[in-house]
């Protein structure tokens, strides 16, 4: 009984940085730009929001710093890629290395590896809901996690009416879909490019927070260990759709809780069961892939 | 009073004039049809007034002011819209999200929601108003070719223009779309509005318009009252001289009875599943061509893909001279004696961004010749460049340039070269002649004829119904993924055809008209 | 117009590179250092002495292999990005057979065996993406990046656990036996390793330019539809394309271990990692083989000469770190083209019209 209240409540845990990273990505995604440099943006998130935390005190101010991080990443990513129309894959590779660069080069200039907040325990950033708290077994998984946690599954409702319900949305899918109908219509393009990758910038800023910060107290090196990707991995299968993009987050986030539950019953083979989320996401792109060209007669390959 | 006017209109390309002082009047609430063969200069002359393009000199008058159309958005402020070949449109959207795209209904003048009911109310009322048939509420990937114009219309229509532009409105239009669209545009006029349509088309010409103006070569060659005119008059005008097939079918059917092709039953599904292909049986004889026609987008697409080995087949056969090559891939075909001509020349025949040399072994580079112990050699391949360019008058600017800057026609006698190079008995051409020029035309067609001649098969695709009918020895109409009828080119009027490929396969049925 | 297509590539390559250094140096300013004085020392050493050259070299040969595996595959737009994986995997059982073999065998058998493990591991390990993609079209970037950290930790498992070396102080594999190692020339780290390296060059640059697949791998990375409408079998060539990308790689980790590591550390490949740098390398050369044997040449001086920058000045090594992703994020602009310059780009939108709507008649 225990054990699967541990594994719910760390799905939660472990989902919600992937989670923010989907709902945020899901807007480049559908603006057609492929952004793969979610993972350094949530790194430098990461990074940023721990060294705040670690210098001034202030984890508030922590978030807010890395989500301007972030976001400087994205406009980065969006100069060299929508206005100067370099390719976007190398610019995303060259953000994610440039990320780990600047927190490595940073942590050697301290004198440390990682960074730890000693003034803080990250116990008292959980929050418990007053109600939810007491219902058996629901309340233990629901209850008692960091605000961000909240934030990012509230955040999916909230994207999903971003996308479907305002002009915003729509504007962004219609470029994507269609660049000349969005120029038809006298839409600046290059903006709602530009928006979509912001957008993702900060969600992966605030991801970062959420992964260190707020729910370890801690900073080591490429600690986001490819979360980004699997963020584009969950985006891909769910084809942008803020829901089902999410929901594919939860998988790798029930696949992260199981490995880490029920690794310590595994003794010495402990450290494969990290091996298993990425499996898992590896099959999970490789089932939708097949079913999604179930029906394809055509032969050949599309430059994506 | 004319509601539009252009004045000494004339834009230069480079050293191209694409238009030289055009003067047009169009006058309130008619039908005005400028006509041209392609690359006449009608398009540039319609982007002009639509603010695509910028006059390089010459005026623009609106309702007698002269006005600046700085881009689309101007445009339709300044009362005029365009509805272009290529629908900008948004597949995943409804037909109302599309209509309404930009200029979107609110909850309220602060909420940033949108008001989803207060939309399709008010798209369902122009639906209405202008008696169009179409459902507000549906995915625009999921309605036909002709429901997407009147989207398209309708977007217009919605930010209130009075002129709208038409170009090329009925190339992608089954024939009863084409009425259909000639009675929604009837009933604009009598609503009001004035419209300009772009066409290649006399027949269309005649029976909509009250006004004609010819373009020829960027210039004005005539200016008509529809019914002052015929159909042989325009196109007098339009070509300059008498217009006859320059190249026509005239030999005596020689086919023999043997059998080159053979497809017996082939089937195949898109990507959602749904069957595309139902049941295509039909045989080439030794000697003779095979003309498929058909509107667009009744499933030539993919019956050449699979038949040149793009696409699987989930069932049926096809052989070529009685051996069995379904589902072969295209390099295997062309061992087996299939020369491609394939639909799209930059997608399928030639990579525009590698070298003519490179783009002349193509297809073949495993053939000895070019090729040895997996190396190319090089000097092979340049001598045949060189030779393609000099058999088949190809005219390069660079020749160790790219074959992306070679014109249509130019670019399509390369792929003939190469595919007629291996001496194949079996030639599959789809669209041979689409966007490639009048002297060109006469070229490749000759080219089929010869081919033919010397006792091979053709098999040809074509949605230019003359161009079918003017070389094929047999027809065969394609409708919505299947043959519904086979002809004699010689025996029929287009007419006949005509109903054929709007599913009519009653010939008294009444309706269609091409 | 060759020449100036040359001359552009060139400014391509080396803009970007400038640029990073200039950017590099703003930051060493800032931590009150000088950056002539630091760049001084990382080039200096590196390129002109003769042992520093030599060693350059050396720690060039890995780059060389990976740039080469990543161009293969980029250059038909196909990302393999598992180079890294590819390579620890072949580094890592390439060690196990280095270790386990009879110290008494012949060297150059021991040497050839390893070798061949190398690859055969590299070349498995590539398969994977290789076939999820040829024949169920699975996104093969993800996939790689994926199974990159699924091999990491599952090295670091097999390193920590089954073949740990209990009686190092730290985490790593035994080391490889001496017949297994490539003997060094004079006093440089120079090993036959280098020339391995330069004979791969020689064959991929014929496989490159003057082969049928290197002509095939070209199209599929201009038009994939053209490519399989004249017959090349995309899924075949994605699958050839791999198996050579993966062999590369597994043969530079096989290469590094048997002539510079000797045994599998947490921290073999060293960071980023060589598959990293050889995707710098192999954009830095602009995917052709003589460009990226140039890279490789001048990336690996940087990296021997960000030691002596930790020996003889006060900025961290890890400043190479960024300036490499300067570089990689500025070749990612292309700063001149055929047709239009980076300055045409910032204000053709004042400028012109939208000159794309032309007419086809044109």
């Amino acid at each position: 009984m225990d054990i699967i209240g541990n594994i719910l409540y760390d799905t939660i845990y472990h989902s919600a940085p992937i989670i923010l990273c989907v709902i945020g990505g899901i807007f480049a995604y559908k603006a057609n730009v492929l952004n793969i440099a979610l993972e350094g943006m949530m790194l430098i998130g990461a990074f940023v929001s721990t060294l705040t935390a670690f210098m001034t005190q202030n984890i508030a101010l922590g978030v807010l710093l890395a989500m301007l991080a972030a976001l400087a990443f994205g406009v980065v990513f969006s100069l060299m890629g929508v206005t100067f129309k370099g390719n976007v894959i190398i610019i995303g590779l060259a953000i994610n290395l440039l990320a780990s660069a600047i927190a490595k080069f940073v942590l050697v200039r301290m004198n440390t590896s990682n960074i730890t907040l000693s003034f803080m325990n990250v116990a008292d950033l959980k929050l418990h809901i007053p109600v939810v708290e007491n219902i058996p077994l629901v309340g233990s998984i629901l209850s008692g996690h960091p605000l961000i946690t909240y934030i990012s599954f509230l955040g999916i409702f909230f994207m999903w009416v971003l996308m479907y319900k305002t002009r915003f949305g729509i504007y962004v899918r219609v470029v994507g879909e269609n660049e000349d109908a969005a120029k038809s219509i006298g839409l600046k393009t290059d903006f709602y490019k530009y928006a979509a990758i912001l957008i993702g910038a900060v969600c992966c800023g605030l991801a970062g927070a959420n992964l260190s910060t707020e729910r370890l107290g801690l900073f080591t090196n490429d600690m986001t260990a490819g979360r980004g990707f699997i963020a584009i991995a969950a985006i891909y299968c769910g084809q942008g759709s803020p829901t089902l993009s999410a929901i594919y987050a939860i998988v790798f986030g029930l696949a992260r809780a199981l490995s880490v539950n029920l690794s310590i019953y595994a003794g010495p083979a402990a450290g494969l069961f990290d091996v298993i989320p990425y499996v898992i996401m590896v099959c999970v792109l490789t089932v939708v892939s097949v079913l999604k060209h179930k029906n394809n007669k055509i032969r050949g390959f599309k430059n994506e | 009073m004319s509601i539009i006017k252009t004045i000494d209109l004339t834009k230069k390309l480079g050293d191209f004039t694409a238009n030289d002082r055009i003067n047009i009047s169009v006058e309130k609430q008619e039908i005005k049809c400028i006509v041209g063969e392609n690359g006449a200069g009608k398009s540039t002359l319609m982007n002009m007034l639509y603010g695509l393009l910028r006059p390089t000199s010459g005026k623009i008058l609106l309702h007698d002011k002269e006005t600046v159309i700085n881009g689309p958005m101007d445009a339709i402020a300044h009362g005029l819209g365009m509805v272009h070949q290529h629908f900008k449109l948004v597949p995943s959207l409804t037909v109302y999200e599309n209509i309404l795209l930009g200029t979107e209904l609110k909850k309220s003048s602060k909420s940033p929601i949108i008001d989803r009911k207060k939309e399709i109310d008010e798209v369902t009322k122009l639906i209405e108003k202008y008696k169009f048939e179409l459902n507000p509420t549906d995915k625009i990937e999921d309605i036909s070719v002709g429901g997407r114009q009147r989207v398209e219309i309708l977007k217009m229509l919605y930010r209130n223009v009075d002129i709208l532009i038409l170009d090329e409105p009925t190339a992608v239009l089954t024939p009863q779309e084409v009425d259909e669209l000639f009675v929604n545009l009837k009933e604009l006029r009598a609503q009001g509005k004035t419209i300009i349509v772009i066409t290649h088309k006399l027949r269309e010409v005649m029976e909509l318009s009250d006004s004609v103006t010819v373009i020829k070569q960027g210039k004005v060659v005539g200016n008509v009252l529809t019914k002052d005119t015929s159909e042989e008059e325009l196109a007098q005008m339009m070509v300059g001289r008498e217009v006859v097939l320059t190249v026509q079918n005239t030999a005596e059917n020689k086919a023999s009875e043997e059998i080159a092709y053979q497809v017996e039953n082939v089937c195949t599904i898109n990507d959602y599943g749904k069957e595309v292909l139902q049941n295509i049986s039909f045989c080439v004889h030794k000697g003779e061509i095979l003309g498929v026609a058909g509107v667009e987008g009744n499933g030539q697409s993919e019956l050449v893909k699979v038949l040149t080995g793009l696409m699987k087949t989930t069932k049926g056969k096809v052989s070529i001279y009685g051996k069995d090559v379904t589902d072969k891939w295209p390099d295997e075909l062309r061992q087996n004696g299939l020369g491609i001509i394939p639909e799209d020349r930059y997608a399928q025949g030639l990579c525009g961004t590698m070298s003519i040399a490179d783009n002349c072994i193509a297809g073949y580079h495993n053939a000895p010749d070019v090729c040895k112990f997996g190396l190319l050699d090089r000097k092979n391949i340049s001598s045949k460049r060189d030779r393609f360019i000099k058999d088949f008058d190809i005219r390069v600017g660079d020749i160790n340039g790219n074959v992306g800057q070679l014109s249509g026609g130019n670019a399509q006698k390369i792929i003939i070269a190469r595919e007629f190079e291996s001496n194949p008995k079996l030639l599959i051409a789809c669209q041979p002649t689409r966007g490639v020029d009048i002297g060109s035309i006469e070229f490749i067609h000759k080219q089929i004829l010869n081919f033919r001649n010397k006792g091979n098969a053709v098999l040809l695709i074509s949605s230019e119904l003359s161009e079918v009918m003017s070389l094929s020895d047999r027809i065969i109409v394609m409708y919505k993924g299947r043959i519904i009828g086979e002809l004699s080119p010689k025996e029929v009027s287009r007419s006949e055809i005509g109903l054929l490929m709007a599913g009519i396969q009653n010939n008294k049925a009444k309706g269609a008209f091409l | 117009m060759k020449r100036l297509d040359f001359g552009k590539r060139l400014v391509n390559s080396i803009l970007p590179v400038l640029l990073a250094f200039v950017i590099g140096g703003i930051v060493i300013l800032m931590i009150g250092e000088n950056p002539l004085d630091t760049y001084g020392i990382l080039l200096g050493k590196s390129l002109f002495t003769v042992k520093g050259f030599l060693n350059t070299l050396h720690y060039a040969s890995p780059l060389i292999l990976t740039g080469l595996a990543i161009a293969v595959t980029f250059k038909a737009n196909i990302f393999n990005m598992g180079v890294e994986g590819q390579l620890l995997l072949g580094a890592f059982f390439s060690g196990i057979v280095g270790t386990s073999l009879p110290a008494s065998l012949n060297p150059a058998a021991a040497q050839l065996i390893c070798l061949a493990v190398g690859v055969i591991c590299g070349v498995v390990f590539a398969l994977v993406p290789a076939i999820l993609k040829a024949y169920c079209h699975v996104n093969e970037m993800v996939v790689t990046l994926m199974l990159n950290y699924a091999m990491i930790k599952v090295l670091e498992f097999l390193a920590t656990g089954v073949f740990r070396d209990y009686s190092s102080g730290y985490v790593c594999k035994p080391i490889i036996k001496e017949n297994a190692m490539f003997p060094r020339f004079g006093n440089s780290k120079l090993t036959m390793f280098f020339f391995i390296a330069i004979l791969i060059f020689i064959a991929m640059y014929v496989v490159i330019n003057k082969s049928k697949l290197g002509y095939e791998i070209t199209a599929i990375g201009k038009n994939p539809e053209f490519a399989e409408a004249t017959g090349m079998k995309v899924h075949k060539k994605i699958m050839i394309m791999m198996v050579i990308s993966g062999a590369l790689s597994g043969l530079a980790g096989a290469g590094y271990m048997m002539s510079e590591q000797f045994k599998y550390t947490l921290s073999f490949s060293g960071n980023p990692g060589l598959g990293w740098d050889g995707m710098l390398i192999a954009l830095l050369g602009g995917h052709s083989p003589v460009g990226i044997l140039v890279a490789a040449i001048f990336y690996s001086a940087l990296k021997t000469g960000a030691d002596h920058i930790n020996l003889y000045s006060a900025v961290p090594k890890e400043i190479v770190s960024v300036i490499q992703g300067l570089i990689i994020l500025f070749l990612a602009v292309k700063f001149v083209d055929e047709h239009t310059n980076i300055r045409e780009r910032l204000f053709r939108k004042k400028a012109g019209k939208p000159e794309t709507a032309i007419s086809e008649e044109a």
